[in-house]
C-alpha cells in the first residue's frame, strides 16, 4: 500500500503509521533541532523556499520564522494535507501544493529546497529534479536517516554539519546522539 | 491417499525491521513465535522493503510446520504440503525448507534463521546452498485455496526417518537471500489451530509398497495383462 493510501494516527509528539508500515513513526518531535538548523540553511537567502514534506509542521514553523519571500509546501498524504491547510490559513505567503512532489507541476525556481518525504519511491529523481527548480547558489538540504554522511544524491558541492539530538524511541531511523545535517548548494 | 494433518504446533516468527538485510536475514528471531493463533491475515510469510524517511527496511517473517510421521514406515512415492491462504497471498513464489525448530523449548536464539540452518552451519551470510529444500519453488494460490508444494525425495526420505517432520516455509527470495527492493509482500495462512478441519495444513501422500504386502497388478494399472 503507497504512503499516501495508509491511515495515520496522530499524537502530540509523534505522527504513526498503520501496520502496512509496521506502526513506524512518520515523524517525531525530538526531531526539531534538526529543522531548525535545516530551515535557517535553505533560508539563509530569505528568498523564495521550496519544502517537500509537511509532516508535523516543525520545519514549517521555523521556515516562517526565517521571514522568506516565499514558501511553497508540498504534500502528498491527504490527512497530513488536512493539517496542513489549518496551519497555512494566517500565512499569506504560504502556497500548497497537493501530490506526489516530482509529478505535481512544480516548474518554479527556488532559492532554498528541503526535502523530507516519507515512502517515497521517486528519491532517484530527486537530483535531477532539483537542479531543474534550483538556481545557481541555491541552498538545499534533505533527511538523512543515517547516522552518518550520506551523500546518497551524489551531489557535487555537499558539506554536512553536526546537529546533537535527543531521539525517543523509534524505529524509523537509527540516528542516535548527532545528526548529519547534509548542505548542499546547487 | 492417506493424510497427515499438521500439529498445532505450526505458526510464524518474524525479524526485526532493520535497514541491513543481513542483519533481516540472518536473524535468530525478534520475539518468540507465535503458535497458538487459528489463522493469520497478514503474519504468516512476509518478504517486505519498506521505503520511509528516505531510507529503506527489511522484514520478514517465515512460518513452520510439524508433522507426526511415526506411521510412514518408508519413504512414499509422492507427498505434498497442502496450505490453504487466508486473506492475503502477494507473498509469492514460496518454498518448502528443512526445520529443526522445537516449540517446547521457545527460546528466541533458537528459532528463525537458526532452525532453517538446523544450528549446523555458520547464521552470518546463510543462503540456498546452506539448508535443504524440500520443495520447488511454488506459487502461493489464491486466498482460501490450497497451495500444494510438492515434496522432493529429500522431504520424502525424512518423512519415513522422521517420527516429526518439520519444516519451514519461506519467500523463494528469502531462501536465495536475495533483498527485496520494493513492496510489502505478504501471504496469511489458516493453522492447524482452526476450528474449520477443512483450512488445516496437511501433507498427503502415497504410501510405499511395504514389505510382505501384495504387489499391484500391473492389470491394474495399465488395463492389461501382462
Amino acid at each position: 500500500m503507497a504512503f499516501k493510501d495508509t491511515i495515520l494516527t496522530f499524537e502530540n509528539n509523534k505522527i504513526i503509521t498503520n501496520d502496512d508500515y509496521h506502526n513506524m513513526e512518520v515523524m517525531m518531535d525530538w526531531e526539531a533541532p534538526i529543522m531548525e538548523k535545516s530551515a535557517e540553511y535553505i533560508c539563509e537567502s530569505k528568498g523564495d523556499i521550496l519544502e517537500i514534506g509537511f509532516g508535523m509542521g516543525i520545519c514549517s514553523d521555523y521556515i516562517q520564522a526565517q521571514g522568506v519571500n516565499s514558501h511553497t509546501i508540498v504534500e502528498i498524504h491527504p490527512q497530513i494535507i488536512e493539517k496542513l491547510k489549518i496551519w497555512a490559513e494566517d500565512k499569506s505567503n504560504v502556497t500548497i501544493v497537493e501530490g506526489d512532489w516530482l509529478t505535481c507541476g512544480i516548474t518554479n525556481k527556488y532559492d532554498g529546497i528541503f526535502l523530507d518525504t516519507f515512502g517515497d519511491e521517486s528519491l532517484d529523481s530527486f537530483k535531477s529534479f532539483a537542479i531543474a527548480i534550483g538556481k545557481i547558489g541555491t541552498k538545499l538540504t534533505y533527511w538523512n536517516n543515517y547516522p552518518h554522511v550520506n551523500d546518497k544524491y551524489n551531489f557535487d558541492d555537499i558539506t554536512f554539519e553536526e546537529v546533537t539530538v535527543s531521539p525517543d524511541s523509534n524505529i524509523y531511523t537509527e540516528i542516535q546522539e548527532t545528526y548529519y545535517m547534509p548542505k548542499v548548494v546547487l | 491417499m492417506p493424510t497427515i494433518t499438521a500439529s498445532s504446533n505450526d505458526g510464524y516468527q518474524s525479524s526485526s525491521l532493520n535497514s541491513s538485510w543481513d542483519a533481516v536475514h540472518d536473524h535468530v528471531g525478534a520475539s518468540n513465535p507465535v503458535t497458538n493463533l487459528t489463522y493469520s491475515a497478514l503474519h504468516a510469510i512476509r518478504y517486505e522493503y519498506v521505503s520511509a524517511r528516505g531510507g529503506i527496511k527489511y522484514y520478514l517473517t517465515r512460518s513452520f510446520f510439524d508433522f507426526d510421521t511415526s506411521s510412514v514406515g518408508s519413504a512414499p512415492t509422492e507427498a505434498t504440503f497442502k496450505l490453504k491462504a487466508h486473506t492475503q497471498n502477494t507473498c509469492t513464489p514460496c518454498i518448502v525448507a528443512k526445520s529443526g525448530h522445537d516449540p517446547s523449548a521457545a527460546a528466541t536464539d533458537d528459532w528463525f534463521s537458526t532452525w532453517i540452518t538446523d544450528q549446523s552451519v555458520t547464521l552470518s551470510g546463510w543462503g540456498a546452498s546452506d539448508i535443504t529444500a524440500y520443495s520447488a519453488s511454488t506459487a502461493m494460490g489464491s486466498v482460501d485455496a490450497f497451495t500444494d508444494f510438492t515434496l522432493n525425495e529429500d522431504a520424502r526420505d525424512d518423512m519415513a526417518s522422521l517420527s516429526t517432520f518439520k519444516i519451514c516455509v519461506l519467500h523463494n527470495n528469502d531462501y536465495n537471500d536475495t533483498a527485496p527492493t520494493s513492496g510489502l509482500l505478504r501471504t496469511g495462512l489458516y493453522w492447524a489451530n482452526n476450528g474449520t478441519e477443512s483450512h488445516r495444513p496437511y501433507i498427503d501422500y502415497t504410501a510405499a509398497e511395504e514389505e510382505g504386502e501384495a504387489p499391484v497388478s500391473n492389470a491394474t494399472f495399465f488395463g492389461a495383462n501382462f
